[in-house]
């Protein structure tokens, strides 16, 4: 019983903060130390709450096969009962008391020697010190049912009352407010910050309030992150000093350097439409065009990543500013571990593009401008469908002379055919038949396998998966793994182009994700992803539906994901925005 | 529960195979224990949940046996997971051991699998050279289709079966290049055993498998290149085709002894050879018959199948050792994982080592193996990790009435081993309970499993 | 007490039957490591065979810098005096190479040259399984020559575990064997078994001798599972290893050599899975220099981590790759696949220096060095004179012995 009100305790705390109300006296940073890491701020619980408990959401979330599940786990039932009890006692709805109990704001901050404090501010005093005395009541009685009945304790520090109810815990009530620590001392240093006879506080540090202002105004809640002094754990600042992997460089390069140049994170998260956005900066900038991982500087202010391509049945899209010839020179520096593998690559792709030198001579002739489409793909009546279905990919670029650049590109990608062709031919596997159609005024080369239906009856061979497609329209190159979305996108490029799109000024990565298609494609595959989840976790055919279901649940309300990420007011930014819709 | 007696050894030496083969029936020496039902489960079957346990000691032997070799939910026409065909088709690694194991476990018809895995090893085509999941699944199904049948049936099926010439590299015969592989693995391992017939009889019978090819999935005959001449195979001359050299090659008489000798140390004992004078009934009616169900079910009921002759006298093969957890446990697990786990301690089902199987037998068992098997148990009962806790030794022992440490301890003995053991280990289980005060949680009931598992006898069948 | 069971004592407690009667498990355990691990004749000696998959190019390993054949066929390859690490007035280590030369300085490493066999194939899956099964041109062999010799040394009375793969591959045929598993180790820690409280003990009591041989077997596992504990606790002062794959892997390897196990065999690859190898057709000079340096890198770890631990006379490591390559270049920049190449061989126990001549530039095999020492003549040597395994057994004949190791 006991567990479980600590557990409604937590929660209660957990979920709650200040109402817009009055604006108290002293501001909770004010009671933090000056030094503290790590400090959350819930400024808006009752937004929160009222999101949360909104019909729609509870409907939503009660009639999902999740929550149906989890009902049946008694440890859930027992909270609610719980749950039921306290509101009987309160005469009120959880909602409703958790927003007076936490209305004026919830402040967690992590202080170093891995101390951490939360202070809740309530609207209703009364009713904070009523909740608190019940808590008190139902804690002595499970001690006393345990024969310890020392474990609640009491003692009185600068006249206020503190307690103790568990071994890692200390709390008191000041005022409105409930202070709870994890260390006794540390709650007497916060009784001492709050008479102002403990020194300083992170009110006033200089890089807490820089941080605050460039926080967004209509966040709900505010991370702040003292990312100097994180730096000086030796994990940390590994981690920002090194790429595991090409790929990976080439997609957080400019975010890690950002970090790395960077004193304070500062975060918030607002509502805004029908979802919630995600504000992440930094006082740090990232744009030496020199530094081996600056392949994402800006050259002046109009540059930046293209505006994603749109196509239809689109599941997601990439857009990046990146210079992939800067990248590739700079690979000995970003990655002296990895040099085999590396130029292994740098071989094959020497006799693609005919002995050419892959830095200097193939990269050299690309633009910053690399966006990639992923897209669900129909598939050719006289194939069927195959299993598993792999969406469409591709990857566009822009060439700087794509009338030298452009038979270069197409005699590579014939060789590449060639070399798959023949390497599936020593297999006895069928080979790609190279077409060279004309979509608009495009002509294009695409590779496609000859169809043919399996005799048995059963799912097409995954390789119709794929038919690669290379276009280049203008001065942009497609490398698409179907025909059909190559010819989607150069459609899109047709229409960005006559619209005249210019850059996202000083965005170097943007990138959306559309929930619905993602579920989609997901249930195309549903029964291989059973079969799969069968052998994997052991689960019968009925639990396997369950999971499947329960993620192609998720996918569909999550209806589309935004991020963008770049340099605003001279800090770097990385906004993302997620928009739900109520599942189906 | 009271540890069974030790039978008495009632085997007369030498063993009269009268009395060998004639059925067991319990009677005052030889009493139908939980000893006896664990014994036939494991050999039978691939281990048994104590419902199953108690269910058999109700039933007496013979109706036990019943079930086992005509299952009344396969007369019915159920079989577990049917639809593993379109998976183990995908050729995706690891599908084919996979979908094996589960089907092993889930099976009503668990003795059909035990065969067919006894004719995967027999056979000893591997994946790693046919290199065509689909062809490797039928292959299979075609092993599993006539696992009890007749032999005559399985040979003549394996001739037409394209995984079979590319797991012995016979891809290709022509005429003027006869590919003997195929003849010296039929001449050989499939029917009189090594060394019987000499290379004359394997290079006539090559012969006869001429203009028989692979192409691309499948098995292709040209009558141009094939060897139309007379071939004197065994003695026997004609212009043999591979059909004749499978009937010729199964009346020779070394056939059927060294099939049933196989099945001898597959169901009864792998540790003495057995008199030839002992096999000879069984032998004898083989060769008429080369009824695999028959031959099975004679063994099964036997009285020598119940001595001390047969009991715990094989070493569990991985695949036994890690079903028989899961199914005392009542669960399915993943089996994806199980697969891989199982090929590094020495059996990749879908890849016997050699054309030769698996020798299995005390080749199983080497300190790394033995650490590999402990470790995999452990893993297997472990709430996290790759078998994320389907299998609960916790709730079965509460659900079988032995909630307390001691009785927990007892239980999985039981479970698994009958309570066969010495007094000094039941001894050592009941110190192990003891010292365990409060057992908080289900970890205690997994130390107390694999305190069980530990125990050597566990690694015996 | 049963015979059997008198018998499982003697072997794993030796005179100290007492000891297995005591309530003190993990002390008889311990005993019974002692006792089962090394061979009471002698030392326990070990084999560690690396696998350089692709093709290395032998002439540009141990360069032969002065050779005017080299130089002409060489164009953009070529390694003058002033790169390599010279070992003598002709011939030199490749420039990535600097700790293999001191090695060899040093007496712990050696060079066969010109290793090959008649005909070899240049094919890359055939040439592989030529060197694995040493049964060139056999394509229905499924064993390779330590998978043989495992299971001509495997005593079904005693449990051991004579080999394994440490390489990430999956079941190389080098070691299949028709009986004996050769399970595939990734990490020391794999031995480790979970400590239970109270462990029941292994002794067996039966008249059934399958009984007294697995409790034997799990005697040794317990042990073994302490000494790998102890090993992997004491890491101090350990040899720094660089943080390449192959490293790893022979990191591992001393790990369970110091853990005296009893395994005899070890498998290790370097230039597989995956890209990146020895197999350089096209712009050879920047890769090759890559994984040599990997090798070289991690043989001198290797070898100074077993110095350290005083263990380099019990270890003997080879090197292999399926064919050297071709002596003129291709006009890509690389090498195409060839015939003979040299293996390296690292230990304390090795006579060192140059084993053999350098091949003919002039007298070759399809522009390839021809061998003068059939690579099954190496395997002998080392089976016969290093594992003290039967040779004639595993390799289906007696093949003559090349001077290598010391007595």
């Amino acid at each position: 019983m006991f567990r479980s009100f600590r557990m409604l305790l937590c929660f209660a705390l957990g979920c709650c903060a200040v109402a817009g109300a009055a604006e108290p006296a002293a501001p909770p940073s004010s009671w933090l130390a000056a030094d503290s890491l790590v400090v959350l701020e819930i400024t808006h619980p009752k937004e929160v709450l009222a999101r949360a408990f909104s019909n729609d959401v509870v409907q939503a979330v009660t009639s999902s096969p999740i929550y149906q599940a989890q009902m049946a786990n008694p440890k859930i039932s027992e909270f609610l009962n719980v749950v039921k009890y306290f509101e009987n006692h309160f005469n009120s709805d959880l909602p409703t008391i958790l927003g007076k109990l936490t209305g004026g704001g919830i402040t967690l901050a992590v202080q170093p020697q891995e101390s951490v404090v939360m202070i809740v501010e309530s609207e209703d005093a009364k009713l904070l010190n009523d909740v608190h005395e019940f808590l008190l009541m139902v804690a002595r009685n499970e001690a006393q049912k345990q024969n310890d009945p020392d474990r609640v304790k009491s003692a009185e520090y600068r006249g206020v009352t503190g307690w103790r109810v568990a071994p890692n815990e200390a709390h008191a009530i000041v005022g409105n407010r409930l202070i709870i620590a994890n260390k006794p001392d540390e709650l007497k240093l916060m009784l001492d910050r709050q008479a102002k006879e403990g020194g300083k506080t992170l009110a006033d540090s200089a890089r807490f309030q820089e941080a605050r202002k460039a926080a967004d105004e209509k966040s709900f809640a505010r991370l702040y992150v003292d990312l100097a002094a994180l730096k000086q754990l030796p994990q940390l600042s590994d981690a920002l000093n090194r790429y595991e992997n090409p790929l990976a460089a080439l997609l957080f390069a400019p975010v890690l350097g950002a970090m790395r140049e960077s004193n304070w994170i500062s975060a918030g998260l607002a509502f805004q439409g029908e979802g919630v956005q995600l504000s992440l900066v930094t006082d740090g900038v990232a744009n030496d065009p020199k530094a081996a991982d600056g392949f994402a500087a800006f050259a002046d202010a109009s540059a930046g990543a293209m505006p994603n391509l749109t196509v239809p049945r689109q599941i997601a899209a990439m857009s990046l500013f990146r210079d992939l010839h800067a990248f590739y020179a700079a690979k000995d520096k970003l990655f002296p571990d990895r040099t085999s593998g590396l130029i292994f690559f740098e071989n094959m792709m020497g006799i693609f593009f005919t002995g050419r030198d892959l830095t200097e001579e193939v990269l050299a002739e690309t633009l910053p401008d690399v966006r990639v489409v992923v897209a669900e793909q129909k598939y050719d009546e006289k194939v069927g469908k195959p299993e598993p279905q792999f969406p469409g990919f591709a990857i566009v670029m822009r060439m700087r002379d794509p009338d030298k650049f452009r038979p270069i590109a197409e005699e590579a990608w014939q060789k590449a055919l060639g070399l798959i062709n023949f390497t599936r031919g020593q297999q006895a596997l069928p080979g790609l038949i190279i077409d060279r159609p004309t979509h608009g005024d495009t002509k294009y080369s695409t590779a496609s396998f000859a169809p043919a239906k399996p005799a048995d009856g059963s799912a097409a061979d995954v390789r119709f998966n794929f038919a690669p497609a290379l276009a280049m329209p203008g001065s942009y190159l497609i490398f698409s793994s179907t025909q059909e979305l190559a010819c989607d996108l150069i459609d899109a490029l047709k229409k960005e182009t006559d619209a005249k799109e210019k850059p996202l000024s000083q965005i170097h990565s943007a990138v959306v994700l559309d929930g619905s298609q993602l579920a989609s494609i997901l249930k195309s595959n549903k029964e291989g992803l059973i079969r799969q989840n069968m052998v994997e976790k052991g689960n019968s055919r009925q639990q396997a539906e369950g999971e499947i279901g329960g993620m192609y649940m998720i996918l569909s309300a999550l209806q589309r994901f935004e991020m963008s990420a770049g340099v605003v007011d001279g800090h770097s930014k990385v906004q993302l925005q997620l928009d739900v819709k109520r599942p189906e | 529960m009271p540890m069974n007696a030790i039978a008495e050894n009632t085997t007369p030496k030498p063993i009269d195979a009268g009395w060998a083969w004639a059925r067991f029936e319990p009677d005052g020496q030889r009493a139908w224990t939980l000893r006896w039902v664990g014994h036939l489960y494991r050999r039978a079957a691939f281990g048994a949940s104590w419902q199953q346990l108690q269910d058999a000691l109700k039933a007496g032997p013979q109706a036990t046996i019943d079930g086992l070799v005509k299952p009344t939910a396969v007369q019915a026409g159920a079989d577990a997971s049917s639809g593993d065909d379109a998976v183990t088709r995908s050729g995706e690694a690891g599908a084919l051991a996979a979908w094996w194991l589960r089907r092993m476990l889930e099976t009503p018809y668990p003795l059909r699998e035990k065969m067919a895995l006894f004719w995967h090893g027999h056979f000893g085509i591997s994946q790693a050279r046919v290199k065509d999941g689909r062809l490797m699944a039928n292959h299979v199904s075609m092993l599993r289709k006539h696992a009890l049948g007749s032999y005559r049936e399985l040979l003549q099926a394996a001739a037409q079966d394209p995984a079979m010439f590319l797991g012995l590299n016979s891809e290709a015969s022509r005429r003027a290049m006869p590919n003997d592989n195929f003849a010296r693995q039929l001449l050989g391992n499939l029917t009189m055993g090594p060394g019987v017939c000499d290379e004359q009889d394997i290079k006539e019978a090559a012969r006869a498998f001429t203009g028989w090819f692979v192409l691309r999935g499948d098995l292709r005959y040209f009558e141009r290149e094939h060897d139309t001449g007379v071939k004197t195979v065994l003695a026997q001359k004609g212009a043999w085709k591979p059909e004749d050299i499978v009937r010729i090659v199964l009346e020779h008489g070394e056939s059927a002894r060294s099939i049933v000798r196989k099945i001898y140390r597959w169901l009864i004992s792998e540790v003495e050879e057995p008199e030839e004078s002992l096999l000879k009934p069984l032998c004898d009616s083989f060769a008429q018959s080369y009824d695999v169900g028959q031959l099975v079910e004679t063994m099964l009921r036997s009285n020598l199948f119940f001595s001390e002759t047969a009991y715990r006298r094989r070493v569990k093969s991985p695949v036994e050792f890690a079903l028989g957890i899961a199914k005392g446990m009542e669960s399915i697990v993943p089996t994806l994982p199980l697969g891989s786990a199982l090929a590094n301690i020495g059996q990749q089902l879908g890849d016997p080592p050699t054309v030769q199987g698996w020798p299995g037998g005390r080749h199983w068992i080497s300190p790394a193996t033995l650490t590999g098997r402990l470790a995999l148990a452990d893993a297997m009962l472990s709430p996290e990790g790759a078998y994320g806790g389907k299998l609960n030794a916790g709730s079965i022992a509460k659900k079988h009435g032995s909630a307390g440490p001691d009785a927990a301890a007892g239980f999985f003995c039981d479970l698994w081993l009958q309570g066969d053991v010495a007094e000094s280990i039941r001894k050592g289980l009941k110190e192990a309970a003891d010292a365990a005060k409060s057992p908080a949680g289900d970890a205690w009931f997994r130390d107390a499993a694999n305190r069980v598992i530990r125990i050597p006898e566990f690694q015996l069948s | 007490m049963t015979a059997t069971r008198r018998d499982f004592l003697k072997t794993v407690c030796g005179a100290s039957t007492l000891m297995a009667l005591s309530p003190a498990v993990p002390e008889f355990l311990l005993r019974a490591s002692q006792a089962a691990a090394p061979d009471p004749e002698g030392r326990q000696t070990a084999l560690v065979v690396v696998q350089l998959s692709g093709g290395n190019d032998g002439l540009n390993t141990v360069v032969p810098y002065t050779n005017d054949a080299y130089g002409r066929g060489r164009t953009t390859l070529r390694l003058t005096g002033k790169d390599v690490h010279k070992i003598d007035d002709e011939l030199g280590f490749h420039p990535s190479m600097e700790r293999t030369l001191r090695l060899f300085r040093d007496g712990q490493l050696s060079v066969v040259q010109g290793v090959g066999y008649p005909n070899s194939n240049r094919n890359h899956d055939d040439a592989l399984r030529d060197w694995h099964t040493a049964r060139p041109g056999e394509i229905a062999c499924q064993t390779g020559w330590l998978g043989r010799a495992m299971d001509a040394v495997s005593d079904p009375n005693r449990p051991s575990t004579p080999g394994v793969c440490v390489a990430p591959l999956p079941k190389p045929v080098l070691m299949n064997a028709e009986a004996t598993v050769a399970p595939t180790v990734t990490s020391a820690s794999q031995y480790v078994l979970r400590d239970l409280p109270q462990s029941a003990s292994v002794e067996g009591n039966s008249e059934n001798p399958l009984v007294g041989f697995v409790s034997r077997g799990l005697a040794v596992s317990y042990a073994s599972s302490r000494q790998v504990q102890d090993v992997l606790k004491d890491s101090g002062n350990r040899v720094q290893y660089p943080a390449y794959p192959l490293a790893e892997q022979l990191k591992t390897v001393v790990e369970l050599v110091r853990a005296k196990l009893g395994i005899r065999m070890f498998f290790t690859e370097l230039g597989g899975g995956g890209i990146g190898g020895f197999d350089n057709h096209a712009n050879q000079r920047d890769n090759h220099a890559a994984v040599l340096h990997e090798l070289s890198e991690s043989l001198a770890a290797f070898s100074d981590d077993l110095r350290h631990y005083k263990l380099q006379d019990d270890v003997l490591l080879m090197t292999f790759s399926e064919f050297g390559r071709t002596l003129r270049e291709n006009g890509r920049r690389g090498t195409d696949h060839g015939a003979a190449a040299p293996v390296l061989l690292v230990g304390g126990r090795l006579r060192g220096g140059l084993v053999g001549k350098h091949p003919s530039l002039t007298d070759l095999d399809g522009d390839s060095p021809r061998h003068h020492t059939d690579y099954r003549e190496l395997y002998a040597t080392i089976l016969d004179q290093w594992l003290g395994m039967p040779s004639q057994k595993v390799l289906g004949k007696q093949y003559k012995h090349i001077e290598i190791v010391r007595g």
